[in-house]
């Protein structure tokens, strides 16, 4: 809008004052906020801190990905189930896997070093990304 | 390790932790004190409703305890309440955009009964004609005129055509001026 089609309905709109909240509202803010502050400390992380708990899961999930295939744990459950041929199907089907990962090369690292060097890579630059991001809609606003 | 000797810091360090909560809380309602007419405002003035700007404001500032930390140490803490503010109102004008349909076309033209006079009679005249303007012209309207966003911003956040941001802008404002006519000099 041009200075010229500002009018008196503008000056009327810019002396509006804030209207007044409620009596209400205050007791009503409070009591949740109380109730919410006597939370245990890790309760209070956990809904205070949504950002940090799905940075830490989606950390959690990659390191198991990377030690699933190391510590291979259906392969020991082959050995103490016995009998079972889905889980020795799985456990082999697992240990071919991890024979994968460990002995085929890219160049002369494996490629669980490899996937792993994505994966944190991956990872780091999702965090980074997500930090600019946030950083930037808090300057413009 | 946990020894005899470190034993009795533990009540003190939980003592000292719950003073802590409860200072932060004494310290969230001087900050609530402060901003509530505002964030109520930018709620009353975006739904057209108060009882449900109230319940809004109350959502703000739940979300503003969970940051008050950054908060309190913020220049920008009104700024932030503000964009929440509006932020939570306008999803709240999405989600029950239908059943505002509804009602509303039973509405009648919204009419001011009495003439304003004073100072005072105009400005509660002119909140009046804004709460009942219809949400398309009052959304954008409020967001230019109280929260000062550019229409490009407008229509960003709205997801509407900047043509549109404009034209619902003006028929707010000829709206306004019929129900709240000029003051006489």
């Amino acid at each position: 809008m041009s200075d010229r089609d500002k009018d008196w309905l503008d000056e009327e709109l810019k002396g509006l004052r804030d209207l007044p909240a409620p009596q209400t509202l205050l007791p009503r803010v409070m009591e949740k906020v109380e109730r919410r502050a006597a939370q245990p400390a890790w309760i209070r992380v956990w809904t205070r801190r949504p950002d940090l708990i799905r940075t830490l899961t989606i950390g959690f999930a990659l390191a198991l990905l990377v030690l699933v295939p190391v510590l291979n744990p259906l392969h020991w459950a082959s050995d103490v189930i016995e009998g079972s041929l889905l889980v020795r199907l799985v456990a082999i089907f697992a240990e071919t896997g991890r024979s994968v990962l460990f002995e085929a090369k890219v160049g002369q690292l494996p490629i669980v070093t490899v996937l792993a060097t994505v994966a944190l890579l991956s990872y780091l630059f999702c965090v980074v990304a997500a930090l600019a991001v946030q950083r930037l809609t808090t300057a413009k606003r | 390790m946990v020894t005899a000797a470190t034993l009795p810091l533990l009540p003190d360090l939980a003592g000292r932790e719950l003073d802590k909560t409860m200072v932060e809380v004494q310290e969230f309602e001087a900050f609530v004190r402060r901003y509530q007419n505002m964030v109520f405002s930018v709620a009353g003035r975006t739904l057209g409703n108060l009882a449900d700007a109230e319940d809004i404001t109350q959502e703000v500032f739940i979300k503003a305890f969970d940051r008050f930390g950054e908060l309190q140490q913020s220049k920008t803490a009104g700024g932030w309440l503000k964009t929440v503010a509006t932020n939570l109102s306008i999803n709240h004008l999405n989600r029950y955009r239908a059943r505002w349909r509804f009602f509303s076309e039973e509405e009648h033209p919204p009419e001011i009964a009495v003439a304003p006079e004073t100072g005072r009679e105009r400005q509660e005249a002119l909140e009046l004609a804004i709460q009942k303007l219809p949400d398309a012209q009052r959304v954008p309207l409020v967001l230019f005129h109280f929260q000062e966003m550019s229409y490009d911003e407008i229509a960003a956040k709205l997801g509407i055509s900047l043509a549109k941001v404009k034209t619902d802008i003006h028929r707010g404002r000829e709206t306004l001026k019929k129900l709240v006519p000029k003051r006489d000099e």
